[in-house]
């Protein structure tokens, strides 16, 4: 019986998902996700390779970037201000909230971490555990204190989007979100700069170098206690860029949530590119948005099961696990330290 | 202070030249160095692109040398530089080794006995973390009696 029932609905969202402006939708929906992953998963990436420390606060570092870059843009624009203004007032506040995020990742190496580093794993990963709860927790206070309404959902901020940003553009039969290009756009440069740091600086071959043995790139005379704060201080600051892009985007918006909706599904993609590689982390962040776009538009069109969209990368998870469990890119001995 | 360690230790994810551009200290002549080590290994030179993790335990050893060569140090070293290579390679390991010789203090534990003597200009031999033995490299190398006592040891 319900096989029956069940066969005509999938092939008519067979034929609907197939229509090019479905497919436009959801391939650019995927890209942004993607690059959004792969910014917040390189710095998480980076800092197992190097430091040998998952960051379970990664997330808080997006979450806190999020509601500084909606700060930023609330108090700059008015509802007066131009949409050219409103895009350079959006980059003042991502330098900003890159130069305060990258700040505070960079104390809390030097503050915390590094007093851990001679420990077993587990103090590092219980350090930032807590230190999420903590980050989270002070958010939650500052966010109730100023009364911002809903408390876990910042709407404000949304409305600093430009115009030309707020409705979807149909283009000769495709459907592309204006929002959605600027996210891929802002995050292809971003990542791409991070790609040119690592491969085509000196900073960014020591790091590459004291990723895979930090006791000989040490011996030849490097100060590798810098190089690590650096590259925490990078990834906090580039997680927190994340946030900024979130913050317009109202899937996700500056929120509490977002501290952990964000952490999840970038340490899957860190798992599936490989544990410390950062070239395996953009192209898996690739496949994990591109995944979660196709089954978040599958299961909000076709089968009525709320959940199940983030529970699919997941799958994809398991599934790298199971063929490949060093990761797309993996090498056997990362994040020793 | 340089450190040619007995297991290479290779940055295997960088280039051959990466490798010997962060060996070169901050500040240094990198070009220079780079010199310095395709002169010393011309072999290097040809595959300066190719993946450090990509080449033979040669061509990793002769890697080593040149990071240890292009480091500008005052102290180097060296640990079992011979170990598993071929002759040709250990003689090109050994030219490399005796041309910084000169300028640099090296400290070289080796058990290929004639490499070792021909590079050192004094020896020490160690029995169980015990010097039983110390002299210049020359005397012992023309005394038979001596050479033999340790090496059946």
């Amino acid at each position: 019986m319900t096989g029956a029932v069940l066969t005509p609905l999938f092939v008519d969202a067979l034929g609907e998902f197939f229509r090019p402006g479905t497919l436009s939708e959801v391939f650019v929906n995927g890209l942004s996700k993607a690059v959004l992953y792969a910014m917040i998963a390189s710095g998480l990436t980076l800092v197992f390779g190097l430091l040998g420390v998952l960051n379970f606060a990664h997330g808080s570092f997006t979450m806190l970037g999020a509601y500084l870059g909606g700060l930023v843009m609330v108090v700059l624009v008015g509802s007066a201000t131009g949409d050219l203004a409103r895009v350079l007032f959006f980059l003042i506040g991502t330098l900003l909230v890159f130069a305060a995020i990258g700040a505070l990742g960079g104390a809390v190496e030097v503050g915390l971490i590094r007093q851990l580093y001679d420990r077993p794993p587990i103090y590092q990963i219980l350090l930032t555990f807590g230190l999420a709860l903590v980050l989270d927790e002070l958010a939650r206070i500052i966010v109730a204190f100023y009364g911002l309404q809903p408390i876990t959902d910042w709407r404000d901020a949304l409305g600093t989007k430009p115009a030309f940003m707020v409705d979807n553009l149909e283009l000769a039969g495709l459907t592309v979100s204006p929002l959605a290009l600027f996210q891929i756009g802002f995050g292809v440069v971003t990542i791409g700069a991070v790609w040119l740091f690592l491969t085509r600086t000196r900073y960014g071959m020591v790091v590459r170098a004291g990723s895979e043995d930090d006791e000989m790139t040490a011996a030849l005379g490097i100060d590798v206690n810098r190089v690590f704060t650096t590259v925490f201080a990078l990834g906090s600051a580039v997680a927190g860029v994340a946030g900024m892009l979130l913050m317009w985007d109202p899937v996700w918006g500056a929120s509490l949530p977002l501290a952990h909706e964000t952490l999840l599904p970038a340490f899957v993609v860190v798992i599936v590119g490989g544990l410390g590689t950062f070239r395996g982390t953009v192209v898996a962040a690739g496949l994990v948005g591109m995944v979660d776009a196709t089954m978040t538009w599958w299961f909000q069109n076709a089968i009525t099961f709320t959940g199940l969209p983030e529970m699919m990368i997941f799958l994809v998870l398991v599934l790298t696990l199971i063929v490949r469990p060093q990761g797309l890119f993996g090498v056997e001995e990362v994040g020793g330290h | 202070m340089g450190w040619i360690p007995e297991d290479r230790r290779m940055f295997s994810q960088l280039t051959v030249e990466e490798n010997v551009r962060i060996a070169v200290p901050k500040g240094g002549d990198v070009d220079a160095g780079l010199e310095l080590a395709w002169d010393a290994f011309p072999d290097l030179a040809e595959i300066r692109d190719r993946d450090a993790g990509d080449l033979s335990g040669g061509q990793q050893q002769m890697l080593a040398i040149a990071r240890g060569l292009v480091g500008e140090n005052d102290l180097l070293l060296v640990d079992e530089p011979s170990e598993g290579l071929a002759p040709l390679i250990v003689e090109a390991v050994h030219d490399a080794l005796e041309s910084v010789a000169g300028e640099t203090t090296i400290l070289l534990v080796e058990q290929n006995l004639p490499m070792a003597l021909d590079l050192a200009d004094r020896f020490y031999v160690l029995d169980h973390g015990v010097v039983v033995d110390s002299g210049d490299a020359d005397e012992v190398s023309t005394d038979s009696e001596r050479l033999r006592r340790h090496l059946s040891a």
